[in-house]
């Protein structure tokens, strides 16, 4: 028997438009704890997914425990021992801890109480001190995670998969969570850890493996590791091609929004910055940084506990998404099938629905003619790739789609542009032209605020950027000193570990 | 993708294209079916059968015309019957009361909208689920219908309300088809012409991006009930006319009929589609189908399978054209949709 639990072979995935993992190959030892790193969008939870029978590989395969894989079924990695913790909470919480466990692996007839007592003795296990027949909704966010990790480990699986396991834990239960963890590398569970947190890899780990745009880069022993050389090794590209030439801020570009100390619960705590016109304002931090939260709240779709706003000098007060256009926002949602156009309207409808007021005649009667070529010129202008203005915006491309949302906000004439992570998903020559219709709307005096997760983005469109991390802004740096391992420490700046960054 | 400059000929062209379009489908349905029951019965074509079927179908058109509106924001409303029938008991009552045709269409007309807008607002603001919501209000309006006469119709001796049931004008084109025409032609104007018809297909076509762009989604769906129930109003009105009385046990299964108009029509639920000639067609073939079914004295039983079955075909057709994306030939996307199911397997 070889030395490996699990061998990956040339395996890669692709997604119209994008190649998200491209000839990925490594190995790992039987019970070791493999730390997996890279950036947002590296293809990490793509592999895991793969591994876990959630997608098939489009080519290549993997050898598990002496037995070679290419398709999987989810319900078959679980048979052969591959079991996953999801980074969304999937549970049912109406049930109790036990029922949650159990689920899906329940006898014809329950049988409670053995139910019970053996999650008992896993909750023992890890050091919860919750009864096992407590509802799942009455759980704090980080015990449920924690049960989330029970659930994938009570069948004693061979190899887990653990994909961001401390993302809403407090610093005791990250412990409990490790100690645990040491308990099944003792009984020989093999760990695959997926998480941002470098140092928490530095701590736990005894393998990193390093991956970058889809693809293999280093796999080397933890000990010889530190945070910045898995810094270098995840980020290391050339990037100054791809983005338009940032020209510098205008004489007289002015300040045209200034947030003070907003807060929401604990997703957004104390945040206070301003907006130029002119100006490319990044926000950058990790997943569920708070930075989506924010710009909610800014939006008006959100409420805000504390905190006030200005535009153009004067206080305002944003109750909702037709408000904030009212002083001359525009959103360009994180997600863009879920929030960002109407799927089943045209290109022409889409693109005039925030302006119909501005268009109508007496602000009630539209006119599909006028509308119609009015589009057209935003068509022209954006390059847009669509047979003609009546084609439902669900049939365009990614890059596309993003471009029919930006000409929306370009027609109902945005001061400030909210754009959250405008480039994901979609392939590098549309990146290119959203780059630099963004440096073109700043050099038309718009204001943008550009929320990215990566860091190159930031560094290569922005004259200025604010770092998030957990809520708070942990730092805010001007386009002379962009560094990426600068902002990338900002990003890991937690309140509550002091070895952080 | 070659890009092909817009002129008016063409914008014209390509708004007839999505109007016929989108209707080829439920027109050759109504065509097929005139020509079967025009073969088996030599009653059918008659100019005063066709005619009776138009004044039969006029109520189901217009709550045909609402439902189809509630259809396309995601919605469903259940009280339709209810709501006419107490309508028509308040038509008839205020016309006992001030025995004044205009003053009781008002009266009657404010009612339906009010019902439609407790309905509204419940959805809207409380974000009550509207399947719940409008079982409840079809329990109470019922009852209240019952409350308010004691349980028995109320007669009504009012020519001119009369005249708006039975009469023809233009030759012997029913009054209510025309006040029916009429409807359909405001509804269209309104979707089709109108930010607020945008603003309809938007929030039914995605509700968060329409929020997100400004619409005022709360709004659009209270709109869209109380217009709803306005129509109602103007149903139950024709009804009384027809019938010179108002009954609090009239309505038993209008919603039903409504649904399916509107279904056949092309109104998809959750997609922010349907259209006002699509609910005059989908109400129409409906009324074709009972017509025909009882000039060829097919039992009751039976015709109520036929529809059902009608019904169940036709959602399961709009189901296959638009899972298989792309593709607009029926016969092909409904093979290769077959064959996706079985290959599953």
């Amino acid at each position: 028997m070889s030395e490996f639990i699990l061998e990956i072979k040339q395996i890669c995935k692709r997604f119209p438009g994008v190649i998200a993992l491209e000839n990925m190959s490594f190995n790992v030892k039987y019970g070791e704890i493999h730390a997996i790193v890279g950036e947002n969008g590296a293809g990490k939870s793509t592999l895991m997914k793969i591994l876990s029978g959630a997608y098939s590989a489009n080519e290549g395969s993997f050898v598990f425990d002496g037995n070679t894989y290419t398709i999987l079924k989810p319900k078959q990695a679980i048979d052969i021992g591959i079991n996953i913790t999801n980074q969304e909470l999937s549970q049912v919480p109406e049930l109790t801890i036990a029922g949650n466990i159990f689920l899906g692996d329940e006898k014809a007839w329950l049988n409670e109480k053995e139910m019970v007592d053996r999650t008992k003795v896993l909750l023992d296990e890890v050091g919860l001190h919750c009864k096992p027949d407590t509802k799942i909704k009455e759980l704090s966010i980080g015990t449920r995670q924690l049960v989330e990790v029970l659930k994938a480990t009570h069948k004693s699986p061979k190899l887990l998969i653990m994909d961001e396991p401390t993302s809403s834990l407090s610093s005791h239960e990250i412990s409990l969570l490790f100690n645990y963890i040491k308990k099944l590398k003792e009984k020989g569970c093999t760990i695959l850890y997926i998480s941002h947190k470098l140092d928490e890899i530095l701590e736990i780990s005894d393998t990193v493996t390093v991956l970058r745009d889809g693809k293999h880069v280093a796999t080397l022993p933890t000990a010889d590791c530190t945070q910045e050389k898995l810094i270098f090794l995840m980020v290391n590209r050339n990037f100054s091609e791809i983005f338009p030439e940032v020209s510098p801020l205008p004489a007289n570009s002015r300040e045209i929004l200034r947030v003070n100390v907003v807060t929401r619960g604990k997703t957004v705590n104390n945040c206070s910055f301003y907006l130029r016109s002119g100006e490319v304002f990044g926000f950058t931090g990790l997943i569920g940084a708070g930075r989506t939260e924010l710009m909610r709240i800014l939006f008006g779709v959100d409420k805000k506990d504390a905190g006030e706003i200005f535009v153009n000098g004067k206080k305002v007060s944003i109750h909702s998404p037709k408000e904030a256009m009212k002083v001359g926002m525009g959103f360009v949602t994180e997600d863009r099938r879920k929030s960002g156009f109407i799927p089943m309207m045209s290109v022409r409808d889409n693109i005039t629905l925030p302006s119909l007021r501005k268009l109508a005649t007496a602000k009630v009667f539209t006119h599909p003619k006028k509308e119609g070529k009015i589009v057209e010129k935003y068509i022209k202008r954006f390059s847009i790739k669509t047979p003609s203005v009546f084609q439902y915006v669900m049939n365009l491309s990614g890059g596309n789609q993003q471009k029919v949302i930006l000409s929306k906000w370009m027609l109902a004439d945005v001061k400030i542009l909210i754009m959250d992570e405008p480039t994901r998903g979609i392939d590098v020559n549309s990146k290119r032209e959203i780059y630099n219709l963004i440096n073109e709307f700043s050099k038309l005096g718009m204001g943008v605020i550009l929320v990215s997760s990566e860091i190159n983005e930031i560094i290569g469109l922005c004259h200025r950027t604010a770092v998030m991390c957990e809520g708070k802004i942990t730092g805010e740096v001007n386009r002379e000193d962009f560094e990426y391992e600068k902002i990338l420490k900002l990003a890991f700046e937690r309140g509550d570990k002091s070895n952080g960054a | 993708m070659e890009h092909e400059p817009i002129t008016a000929n063409r914008l014209s062209r390509e708004t007839m294209k999505r109007v016929v379009g989108e209707k080829v489908g439920i027109i050759a349905g109504i065509i097929l079916l005139c020509l079967f029951f025009a073969w088996l019965s030599p009653n059918f074509l008659n100019t005063s059968n066709l005619f009776n079927i138009t004044r039969q179908q006029s109520i189901y058109v217009l709550l045909a015309l609402g439902m189809t509106q509630i259809i396309i924001i995601g919605n469903i409303d259940l009280s339709v019957g209810s709501c006419v029938a107490l309508c028509s008991v308040s038509c008839a009552l205020f016309l006992r009361e001030v025995n004044n045709a205009f003053l009781a269409i008002l009266l009657t007309l404010a009612v339906g909208a009010f019902l439609g807008f407790i309905n509204g607002a419940a959805v809207a603001y409380f974000k009550m689920p509207p399947y719940i919501v409008t079982l409840a209000t079809a329990t109470a309006f019922k009852g209240v219908a019952m409350l308010i006469t004691g349980g028995y119709p109320v007669n009504v001796d009012n020519t001119a309300i009369s005249s708006i049931g039975r009469d023809n004008v233009f030759g012997n084109i029913p009054t209510p088809f025309i006040i029916v025409l009429a409807f359909v032609a405001v509804t269209w104007v309104i979707l089709n012409r109108t930010k607020l018809g945008r603003h309809i297909y938007a929030v039914g076509g995605n509700r968060e991006a329409a929020h997100l762009a400004g619409v005022n989604v709360n709004g659009v769906i209270t709109y869209v009930h109380v217009m709803s129930g306005l129509l109602c109003g103007a149903a139950a009105i024709i009804l009384v006319g027809r019938l010179a009385t108002g009954a609090p046990n009239t309505g038993t299964g209008y919603e039903g009929q409504a649904i399916s108009a509107a279904v056949i029509g092309g109104a998809v639920f959750g997609m922010g589609t349907g259209t006002a000639v699509g609910a005059l067609l989908g109400a129409l073939f409906i009324g074709i189908l009972n017509n025909g079914m009882t000039l060829l004295r097919l039992s009751t039983y039976w015709q109520d399978v036929v529809r059902g079955c009608v019904i169940f075909l036709v959602v399961l057709f709009s189901v296959i054209s638009t899972s298989v994306k792309g593709n607009k030939n029926i016969l092909k996307s409904t093979f290769s949709w077959v064959k996706g199911k079985l290959g599953k397997r």
